[in-house]
């Protein structure tokens, strides 16, 4: 029985290994403590590894959930997986969350829920997916592919994929699809189509990860949108911003936007999707005091003249100067502080007071040290006009490239995408006014042109808009077209595929850790290999790249990502993928690491010295920021560039006022409130719905793998929860803890139908949500709240991204669930402050 | 929709529910809330529990005779009579001196773990008392062991925002995190009331803050009531 908890103490011999955090963009350093079973450190600072003596003080303690007993070399291991003390930068003093403090528990453990991993590939028969070598699951990969685009050609052959799990996977497996194969169906994670995700923003040459967490405290005023930072860039939060007045920009009403209203900031609760009109009112009030940084407009900002030279046709589109963005301004009522406030719901004085807290002088007539954050609250909807409007306000109070004095996404997560090869545009079959747009590559397989697919570390289904069209979809072209596989024999699986395939059918393959909803439709799994299980390189939303050691091997056959790119490459007789290792990637990558990426001198100084440029850029995992200097810290910021003998990172882009564009000034991007009105029009509530948003909860993480597989986080969120207001509540007679249904017949789905789509959740009765607005978790396994979002990209037919957060639906009491009175389920307040 | 007393099951009825719902995860060290309600259970039975390295927790409202007061170390053959091998039955205070929603800070197991009681005023996973709403909880942070002391918001009947990173833990279930950065819940104190109404400490369920081991690492509190 387990009785006392305690918790072993590494023993002073035991391994050190570094890695951050797998989850959020803050990317938080850890420390791994690793040792073989048996043995314990005792409990004087001279006695154990930690340093400490027990018991420990504050920031010294380990919890149970940071150990886990993990395989290393084939034999078993003690392992702490510490947030590391001794950092200086990003998670200072081991600071972390609720979700990096539980990664020692992601870890694969037979004795835990981990015990769900995918352990070898398994192919489906008969409707079982049943275990099979490696070997065959490559020829039939392989061979099945090649049918498809012998038959079929390219576009046929689709790829869904994370954008963000380390460079060397994302490198092999672009290098191989994009490349090699060369198809343009190929999309991340989170949205239909490759292609830029801020484009309003870099139209106005500004990069989306131009800033430091520096700047974040380095800033007089902080107006946050679309995100509430403590939830979900926690650290960043905590360590960073927590001393820095904050405007929060958002319909709910969180604890960032409660702790910025009681410590001198302001919440404007804006309602969903009139992000663009509040932006530019505040923008207007700015100009009306005459607040805006007019010597960076001068001397920074693009002329007429210098417009007209650009080649971009989106900048030739709607790039404008600083006179064309203020008469448009002024121009419509609508943002005048009280037209605004008809629009937006935000009081017109939190209007003009937000636009003196950015941009009116100091007494002695200094400029504001004025920061702009924003994340998918405010892209993902209206994504060119909110990115416009945001990018905008930055120029217009010079908020770029200046200690405290920038405007930068938050992220939603690390990045890890490197380019093996470019995305083949001129493939792509959609375009806008005769622009090649990158593949909308979700309509097309609605539309029935993808044969073969595969998904790569992703819930491709539960992920994407109008999630249950996808799923009925992928109903009719996997399960109920042509034969079925009847044998593992791969002569024999690959006819039964290729018959499916020739009668207008799909092929699936899932690569995965875990199975999730798209597993439910695979031919074919291909057991991955995860965070911790292979030594990787990825950065952090300041751009601070690190390397990610290995610390316990993958479960059974797993494989890493770059692995399985790299077989499936050389079983269909493609060159250039034979990589003995990850390191020999990253150097490969280097010279196409370019822009905030930029990597290539590491690899070169690697090089001249005979080093492997992991190990170069494992040397800067210890240094701090007190010793040197910031930029090289618990790694180093790209771009990684080099001072004599020295290499050196970069604390912020944009430094020397050089922009992105052809001028290399900047400009301001047309902010367009009727192409905004017209698509609210179409797809806002009608008076009997509500807007049901959603989004990520402190505590889980993206579609749940690890999270659910832990008791911790079950009992905290046994299932999803939908939060609604205590007027909502009363009217519909519900109370926390009781089940509804959230339902629309109006769910314009890839095709741009209207569809009928329903998810359930328990009621959890808050005034974070204004009457009106639901917001729940957007990747509940089993409650796919994305089936109530519009799919249809023809409603943002210039940058193929979906309005996640205009969902709409009725709700209905469905009964009193299980955690309404049973002690499992908090349903306090979650924004006291 | 707050809970309020007059509603539902009794607590021990609610606590047995949520026992017998919960997944156990073997993984870890952290005791987990089936094998809590099942010692809970099995004491108030008056089945004795005990061992080196064992844990002895009182039952819901258990009579004094029913519950079996742990052994001092010092009874425990071999045991290092400077260190405790049992959690300690220990009076913390008395039901007629508690107000609801002010908390009574005491020590428990060890000198300075710091631990505040408190009557909730409504029903708590393992409340004790003829209202199943007096809970005691440690108020060292389980995020990074900042005090908690002087945080307890009664309305809410939640211990926080924590002044170091905000963590608030549900006071009416087990120290859960409503929101915040802890990776475990706030480890609670097992309590039992006699007859007179003394409140006695009998466990913790849950590592407290910067230790290895409850019960380690220290010298034993100082009985004070
Ligand atoms: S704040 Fe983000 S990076 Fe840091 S521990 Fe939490 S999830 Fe990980
Ligand atoms: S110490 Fe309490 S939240 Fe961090």
């Amino acid at each position: 029985m387990t009785t006392n908890p305690t918790i072993p103490i590494p023993p002073r011999d035991a391994e050190v290994i570094h890695i951050a955090c797998e989850f959020c963009p803050v990317a938080c350093r850890y420390r791994v403590f690793r040792w073989p079973v048996g043995s314990e450190g005792g409990p004087t600072a001279s006695e154990n590894a930690l340093g400490v003596d027990f018991p420990g003080a504050i920031g010294q303690g380990i919890s149970p959930n940071m150990h886990n007993v993990v395989t290393y070399g084939g034999k078993l291991h003690n392992i702490i997986v510490q947030p590391d003390p001794d950092v200086d930068v990003a998670n200072v003093s081991g600071d972390h969350s609720i979700r990096g403090g539980v990664l020692a528990r992601k870890l694969y453990n037979p004795g835990t829920r981990t015990a769900e991993r995918f352990v070898t590939p398994m192919l489906r028969v008969r409707g079982e997916l049943q275990p099979i070598s490696w070997e065959a699951a490559i020829e039939i990969f392989s061979r099945v592919s090649r049918h498809v685009l012998d038959t079929y050609g390219e576009l046929a052959w689709g790829v869904k994929i994370y954008s963000y799990q380390f460079f060397e996977n994302t490198y092999a497996i672009s290098k191989l699809a994009r490349g090699s194969i060369g198809t343009p169906n190929w999309a991340p994670h989170h949205a239909p189509a490759e292609g830029d995700d801020t484009p309003g923003l870099s139209d106005c040459g500004i990069d989306a990860f131009n800033s430091s967490y520096l700047d974040d405290k380095e800033a007089d005023v902080l107006m946050i949108i679309g995100s509430d930072p403590y939830e979900t860039k926690t650290v960043r939060y905590t360590t960073w911003m927590r001393e820095t007045p904050i405007i929060q920009v958002g319909p709910r009403a969180g604890f960032t936007a409660r702790r910025a209203e009681k410590n001198g900031g302001l919440h404007l609760q804006l309602r969903p999707g009139t992000d663009t009109a509040l932006l530019n009112a505040i923008a207007r009030e700015i100009i009306a005091q005459g607040w805006e940084d007019t010597e960076f407009i001068a001397e920074r900002v693009a002329t007429r003249a210098e417009l007209e030279r650009e080649t971009h046709w989106r900048r030739k589109k709607f790039a404008l100067t600083f006179e064309e963005y203020r008469d448009y301004l002024f121009s419509r009522d609508e943002f005048t502080p009280e037209g605004a406030e008809a629009i937006t719901g935000v009081p017109a004085s939190k209007i003009r007071k937000a636009a003196e807290m950015l941009a009116a002088p100091n007494p002695d007539g200094s400029r504001k040290k004025a920061s702009i954050r924003f994340e998918k609250g405010l892209y993902w909807s209206h994504n060119y006009e909110n990115t416009a409007a945001v990018g905008s306000l930055g120029v217009l109070i010079g908020a770029v490239g200046r200690p405290g004095r920038t405007t930068s996404r938050l992220g939603g997560h690390q990045r890890g995408g490197l380019s093996g090869a470019g995305y083949p545009k001129e493939k792509s079959p959609h375009e806008y006014e005769g622009n090649k747009v990158e593949m909308d590559t979700d309509r097309w397989f609605v539309e029935g042109n993808t044969r073969f697919m595969w998904v790569i570390g992703t819930n491709w289904v539960g992920a994407m808009a109008a999630s249950q069209r996808l799923r009925r979809r992928l109903e009719e072209l996997v399960r109920r077209t042509g034969p079925e596989v009847t044998s593992t024999d791969p002569d024999r699986a690959v006819e039964a595929l290729t018959a499916r395939i020739d009668a207008g059918g799909t092929v699936l393959v899932h690569q995965e850790l875990y199975p999730n909803e798209t597993t439910e439709y695979a031919d074919l799994v291909l057991a991955a290999a995860g965070w911790g299980e292979e030594t990787y390189v990825r950065m952090s939303a300041e751009r601070r790249l690190y390397l990610y050691e290995k610390v316990a091997d993958p479960p059974g056959e797993a494989l890493p990502d770059w692995k399985i790119a790299s077989m499936i490459a050389q079983r269909m007789g493609f060159e250039g993928f034979e990589w003995p290792d990850t390191n020999a990637i990253f150097e490969e990558g280097g010279p196409r690491s370019g822009g905030r990426k930029a990597y290539n001198e590491l690899v070169e100084f690697a090089r001249e010295r005979g080093m492997r440029a992991h190990d170069v850029l494992k040397g800067f995992s210890t240094m701090k920021a007190a010793e040197g200097s910031y930029a090289e810290a618990a790694g180093i910021q790209a771009p990684v560039r080099r001072e004599g003998e020295a290499l050196k990172g970069t604390v912020r882009l944009h430094e020397d006022l050089v922009f992105k564009t052809d001028s290399g000034k900047a400009n301001f991007t047309l902010p367009d409130w009727d192409a905004v009105a017209e698509r609210l029009r179409i797809l806002g509530p009608g008076p009997d719905e509500f807007f049901v948003l959603n989004g990520r909860v402190n505590a889980l993480w993206n579609n749940l793998g690890d999270q659910l597989r832990m008791s911790y986080n079950v009992e905290r969120w046994p299932v999803n929860f939908v939060e609604i207001s205590p007027s909502d509540a009363d009217r519909l007679g519900v109370e926390s803890g009781d089940w509804v249904r959230i339902w629309s017949d109006r769910v314009v789905d890839q095709l741009g139908e209207e569809m009928y789509a329903e998810v359930t959740a328990v009621a959890y009765v808050t005034d974070t949500v204004p009457a009106g607005v639901l917001f729940t978790y957007f990747l509940y396994p089993g409650q796919p709240m994305n089936s109530l979002v519009p799919a249809d990209t023809s409603l943002q037919p210039l940058n193929l991204r979906y309005n996640f957060k205009l969902g709409r639906g009725k709700v209905e009491y469905l009964g009193p669930s299980e955690w309404k009175d049973a002690f499992r389920m908090s349903f306090v307040p979650r924004n006291l402050v | 929709m707050p809970r309020t007393p007059d509603t539902g099951p009794d607590p021990a009825e609610r606590a047995r529910d949520v026992a017998d719902a919960l997944t156990p995860d073997h993984g870890g060290t952290e005791v987990n809330r089936r094998e809590f309600v099942t010692l809970l259970m099995a004491i108030g039975g008056g089945v004795v529990v005990g061992g080196v390295g064992g844990v002895g927790i009182g039952y819901w409202n258990a009579s004094k005779d029913e519950v079996t007061v742990v052994r001092p170390p010092s009874e425990v053959a071999g045991a290092d009579p400077e260190m405790l091998v049992f959690y300690p039955k220990v009076p913390i205070g008395n039901l007629d001196e508690l107000e609801v929603g002010t908390p009574v800070m005491f020590e428990y197991p060890l000198a300075g773990q710091t631990s505040a009681l408190v009557k909730l005023g409504r029903p708590a996973l393992y409340g004790v008392g003829p209202d199943g709403d007096v809970v005691a909880f440690s108020t060292r942070c389980s995020h990074m062991g900042w005090p908690l002391d002087g945080v307890f918001d009664p309305e809410n009947c939640v211990f926080g925002p924590c002044p170091g990173h905000f963590s608030t833990f549900d006071a009416t279930l087990g120290g859960q995190v409503a929101l915040g950065q802890a990776t475990q819940r706030l480890p609670q104190v097992a309590l039992v009331i006699d007859e007179e109404g003394t409140i006695y400490a009998e466990g913790v369920l849950g590592l407290i803050y910067g230790y290895r081991d409850n019960l380690k690492d220290g010298e034993p509190a100082e009985v004070t009531s």
